[in-house]
Parts: structure tokens; sequence; C-alpha cells
């Protein structure tokens, strides 16, 4: 699905100047349908990674390759879900979600009745007509999502999407996620700083230390997704051993 | 055990509902917001009066109340001329240079900051230009005017024109470049081609700035448009119709004149702008999602 070859970007200071490094080296293969949490500490370089995904940035080195074809650009296909929703704050929450359908060429009744779908979906039916500024963190949160749901992106980038909301909100919304995985099988590349939303959601676990890839950590996707089950404990008990080394964790948590 | 609801009324003894306090409050509240409304327009006649007495009683001079520039109103709009014209000519002539001359400021002032907010290099190369003529008071362009122009419209219609561009030209090009880069970022995400960036994403989010440089460029014109009239005016107008006054000693036309023009200020920022932010930016909330 997408492929990150030899990656690095930096940036020159100036003329002569030092050259700041923020990712290097960075080679991993994402493949269809599978759920990747982006997990390290704060300025390590995973919103980079992500806005590298999105075509934002281009690397300074190596190539990054969507269904074989290098990312240039932004594209629909790589729909992105930000950390403060960004939604259009002149537009309807129906004419964000609609907003992608419109740039698609997508016009009329057709539009109105995908817009209506994802509404329904996302539990947004009764908030079609309202602004964004509105709605609470949550519910702006879903529209972001329904926004990205819409356009069929098979790639969803997730920038700590649910990082500013209440623990409650946060929690539900995290398993509405996981569903909507579940049913539509789209490929989610989601950034988070969170051990435990790491090892709730992910089928896969990128560490990012030192500007590159530390671990890569697959989870059983036979264990039962449950935030309070032994093995998702275990997981995140073997995620701070990984980030946190001298903070002296025991080697089997008592669960 | 039953308690009263807390909601519930007392009932008098003929049966009618006793209002509480809050009721009583409640009922003239729209008059009460009226009162709000209207509370500076009454200081500011207060502090009139007072100070056309004070003058009167301390120098003996007969400074025009409120009072009596109404009533001179009364008689002007009855027929009755100032400056050897009706009023309502010496208004049409302002403004109508008014309007022309913000039209042309803001025609330029809208495209100069469109390219400047647009093109980074255009930016760059003509930053200062704005920058200067804000710093040129309009009445400093009475020479330059009469020196391109001569005494006439053409010249009043310059130094409005210069005097209200830099404020629309500064505010268009900064809203434009202040747009939140997220939502660049959002719409190029899900597609948005360069002109639909332009005119789907970009305008609408700048709008609040564009509002901001409406209403600078708006009062700059306003008052250049007076200072214009008492130096280069060309027989009529409401600027005209002051110096005129001050010459013949009608102080009170004068002060009609001063009047008219800060209810005609008032009422187009109230009718224009008002309206205008309420059906966008207040209802969208851009200010507060900015913030």
């Amino acid at each position: 699905m997408i492929r990150f070859a030899e990656v690095g970007l930096s940036y020159s200071r100036g003329h002569g100047e030092a050259t700041d490094v923020i990712l290097e080296s960075i080679n991993l293969q994402v493949s269809r349908g599978e759920f990747v949490c982006i997990l390290g500490a704060s300025g390590c370089g995973k919103t980079t990674l992500l806005n590298l995904a999105a075509g934002f940035l281009r690397p300074s080195r190596g190539r990054i390759l969507f269904a074989d074809k290098e990312i240039l650009a932004p594209d629909p296909r790589r729909g992105m879900v930000f950390q403060d929703a960004t939604l259009f704050p002149w537009l309807t929450v129906s004419g964000n979600i609609g907003f992608a359908l419109k740039q698609q060429g997508i016009r009329g009744r057709q539009r109105a009745q995908i817009v209506t779908r994802h509404l329904e979906l996302m539990g947004l039916s009764e908030c079609g007509d309202c602004y964004p500024n509105s709605l609470s963190g949550g519910m702006r949160q879903r529209v972001g999502i329904a926004r990205v749901l819409a356009m069929e992106s098979p790639l969803m980038l997730m920038d700590e999407p649910f990082s500013a909301l209440d623990p409650l909100t946060r929690e539900r919304l995290q398993d509405e996620l996981l569903q909507l995985h579940k049913i539509n099988g789209q490929t989610i590349l989601y950034v988070t700083h969170s051990i435990a939303e790491a090892a709730y959601l992910a089928d896969r676990i990128i560490i990012l230390q030192h500007r590159s890839i530390g671990h890569d950590i697959r989870v059983d996707a036979s264990l039962p997704k449950d935030r309070l089950g032994a093995s998702c404990l275990r997981l995140q008990h073997q995620l701070r051993r990984v980030l946190m080394p001298d903070n002296n964790i025991p080697l089997t948590p008592k669960i | 055990m039953s308690s009263p609801h807390p909601e519930t009324l007392p009932t008098s003894p003929e049966g009618r509902t006793a209002k509480t306090a809050h009721q009583r409050w409640r009922l003239p509240h729209h008059l009460w917001l009226a009162g709000e409304r209207l509370l500076p327009c009454a200081v500011i006649l207060l502090i009139w009066t007072a100070v056309s007495l004070s003058v009167h009683f301390l120098r003996g001079v007969d400074m025009p109340t409120p009072w009596q520039t109404a009533k001179r109103l009364y008689s002007l709009l009855g027929g009755s001329t100032v400056a050897g014209s009706p009023l309502l000519l010496h208004l049409q002539a302002s403004m109508l240079r008014w309007i022309s001359g913000f039209s042309v400021a803001a025609f330029l002032g809208i495209s100069f900051g469109l390219l400047a907010g647009s093109f980074p290099w255009f930016s760059r190369a003509t930053r200062a230009i704005p920058q200067v003529l804000l710093m040129i008071p309009g009445l400093a362009w009475i020479p330059v005017a009469l020196l391109l122009f001569g005494i006439g419209e053409k010249a009043t219609l310059f130094m409005i024109s210069v005097a209200a561009f830099a404020p629309m030209a500064i505010n268009v090009r900064d809203g434009l470049r202040g747009v939140d880069p997220y939502l660049v970022r959002a719409a190029r995400m899900m597609g948005t081609g360069r002109w639909s960036l332009f005119f789907q994403v970009l305008l609408p989010a700048a709008l609040p700035a564009f509002l901001t440089g409406i209403r600078l460029s708006l009062g700059t014109a306003w008052r250049v448009l007076v200072a214009a009239e008492m130096v280069v005016g060309t027989g009529h107008g409401l600027g005209y119709a002051i110096m005129q006054s001050r010459w013949t000693l009608d102080y009170t036309a004068a002060f009609v004149c001063i009047a008219l023009l800060c209810l005609i200020g008032l009422t187009l920022e109230a009718i224009l702008l008002r309206i205008v932010e309420a059906k966008t930016i207040h209802r969208w909330n851009i200010a507060k999602e900015r913030s």
C-alpha cells in the first residue's frame, strides 16, 4: 500500500550553517488493511512522517511509494484526519463532508446521498446543518473522520486525532474507529504518543526513536480487543519498557 | 412530602398569577436593550449641551446646543440653504464623491492585496508601498492633488482614493497570508485545485480581515473627503458647507453638517458591515476559531 524506502528529511538552517535532521533512513512497508500506530516521544518525527505520507512534505532523501507510484503531492486517496479537526468554519457539517466530493466532481443528488450516508454512519444525522463552531470536540473529530471516509481514501492518515478530547469521548471514538476499520478494511497510519491507545488500536506498532524506526512490533491479531484485557496491558508494559528503558520497570507485570 | 415547585408562581387573591421581580424586569427587556444602545448618544448629547452652556457663560460665545442644531436641521430640510445650496445637494455631492473614491480605493486595494497575498515575490517587491501610504496623513496629499489635477473633482477623488487604498490593501494581503495553513492542507488533501483553493478556501477564510479593511477604508475615505472638500472642493459637499458656514458665522449650520457626517458614518456601518458580519463571521464564529 505505502512504502518508505531510505527516507530522510533534513532542513538547512541557512547558507553554510548546520542542518537539522528530522528523520533518517526510514524503511517501512505498510500492507493493505493494516492498522499501524506510530508511537514515540514528542518531537521524534511522528507527525513529519505522516506529512510525508500525505504529500505535504517532500523527503530530502529516499522515496515514498503509494500504490507503486512516488508521492509527489497531496491526494484524496490518502485522506488525513488532523489533530484539530480542521473543518471549514464557513461550511455546515454536510458542506464539510461534501467538500471533497465536490472537488472530485460528484454533484447533486449523488453527493447528497453520500453525505447523508456518512452522517448516519458517524451518528451525525442531527447535525448536518450545524456549523462546526456549535459542535463539541468529539463531534468535530467525527466530522473530520466522516469527511475522509466519504472520500473513500484507501489510506487514512490520522495525526493524534483524539488527543485533545476528554477520556470518555476518546475511548468511545477509539471503539468506533476500530469498528469502522473492521467494516471498511481501510489501511490506517495512526500517530499517537499514548502507549495505551497504540496498544488498544494497532495491529502493528512502529516506535520512532532517534529520528528513525527503533522497533516494529506486530500485535497478535487473534487476541481480543479489550483495553483492560491481560494481553493489552502486557503489550502496554512491553511498550513502556521499550520507550522508557531507564525507568526500572519489572519484566513481568502483575496482572 | 410535597414541596412547592421552585418555579411555581405565587397566586394573588384575584386568581391572577403575581409577577415575580424577575418577570417584572423581564417584560421591558427590549426597552432596556434599546436604552443601552441609546445611552452613548444621550451621554454625547449631554456633554455637548454642557460644553455649549459652559462656553456661553464663561466666554460669552454662542455655541450651538443639540436642540438649536436640531431646529436648524429641520429648517434646512424645509428648504433653507447653507453655503448657497440646499443641504440635500451638499449631502448628495459628498456621498457621490465618497462612494466614487472608496470604490477606486477598494478596487485597487483588493487587487493589490490579492496579488500580494497570493504571490510572495510580488509582496516582497511592493511591501513598502502601502506602509508608506499609511504613514501619510490625508491632508498632506492636498499639494500633490492640486499639482496633479488642480482644483476640482479629480483632486478630491485622488485624495480619497490614495488615503483609503492602504488600509484595504494591507488587510486583504495580511488576511490572505494569515489563513490557517492547516485549512490549506486539508483542502489540498481533498484534491482542491488552485482556483478552488483560492475561491472556496482562502477568500472565505480571509473574510474577517477583508471586512476590517473595508471598515477602515470607509472611515478613512469619509474623513479625507471632508478635509478635501474644505480645501479643494468644488462648491458643494458637507466639508465645503462646514468651511463656508464658518466664514459666514453660521455655526449652527456647520454643526448640522458635522452631526450629519457622524450619523451617516454610523448608519452605514450599522447597516452594511454589521449585517454582513452577522451573516458571515459571527455565524461561522471565525474569529473564535482563530483565537
